[in-house]
């Protein structure tokens, strides 16, 4: 049971093109993967996690949890600075995914997290999103860069279900922050209920059986 | 003035008005079958098809492909919501 823990990851997959390769690494380094998709329906449609469950299917892997987040989103761009989206958002999806991983005696979360490949995912914006929870994080792609990843995806066959189509979310900033800092990051939490709506997204959960 | 095509990720079509605008979600919300709402975007109903509608004036269609429609429909919210 022990070891079995050892080897067992919850992988948050997106079905954009980092994530089914940080998982497929995983796979491939003899690591147990489940899945966790955060759809943000109803301000985008579900092709996201349609494409999710292909890459998945793909994959090998047996289990996706799928979870409806656009309302809760929703709140976070009401309440908090809007440049502070993406951090704010990406830490409540970690104390889900956490949550999660827990009850499925999981060790680790897997993320396709990229240093600097967008304007959010920057050192200090990764460090203070890591900091929502105590479970490890890994980040097989952290230090990629795009070509190497685009690359890994053909050789995997995910690259061309990534690339499909895919709905674009309207809730993010145009200039997210680069430069976030935990003191701060916190107190515009405090805007938000932030266990509420953990609680609400927890209770919709969907298993999907591959 | 606006322009009807396939959004960058090529799953919903996406009505861009050719000069930024700044909508009055307020009263398009208080005029339309809206279905969740923020202050940057509101998803509104059409009978069977759902519209995000962001406040620079970008409409997501998420299934509608008719373009008749979709102009009637995007007519009827810039109509409410810039005027």
């Amino acid at each position: 049971m022990v070891d079995e823990m050892e080897r067992k990851v919850l992988l948050l997959l997106s079905g954009g093109i980092d994530s089914p390769v940080a998982g497929k690494i995983l796979l491939d380094n003899d690591f147990e993967v489940i899945a966790l998709h955060f759809s943000l329906e109803p301000f985008t449609d579900d092709s996201a996690k349609r494409k999710s469950i292909v890459i998945a299917r793909k994959l090998g892997i047996k289990r996706v949890f799928a979870i409806k987040c656009g309302n809760e989103h929703a709140k976070i761009v009401e309440a908090c600075k809007h440049k502070y989206y993406y951090i704010i958002s990406r830490r409540m999806m970690l104390r889900i995914a956490e949550i999660i991983a827990k009850q499925e005696n999981c060790r680790f979360i897997c993320t396709g997290d990229n240093l600097g490949q967008v304007g959010s995912q920057t050192l200090e914006n990764l460090d203070v999103i890591s900091r929502a929870i105590e479970m490890q994080i890994l980040r097989p792609l952290l230090t990629n860069d795009k070509i190497e990843t685009i690359q890994l995806a053909k050789e995997f066959g995910t690259y061309e279900i990534s690339i499909g189509p895919e709905m674009c979310s309207v809730l993010g900033p145009k200039h997210p922050a680069t430069k976030s800092r935990i003191e701060v990051i916190e107190e515009e939490e405090e805007k938000v209920d932030m266990q509420g709506l953990i609680s609400e997204q927890l209770k919709n959960i969907e298993v999907i059986k591959i | 003035m606006f322009e009807i095509k396939l959004c960058k990720t090529k799953s919903a079509i996406i009505v861009k008005p050719i000069k930024n605008l700044k909508l009055d979600l307020a009263r398009m919300n208080s005029r339309f079958n809206v279905i969740a709402q923020t202050s940057i975007a509101s998803v509104l109903r059409f009978d069977n098809e759902e519209v995000v509608v962001h406040r620079y004036g970008d409409i997501y269609f998420k299934s509608l492909k008719d373009e008749s429609l979709i102009n009637k429909i995007a007519q009827e919210i810039y109509k409410i919501a810039n005027g």
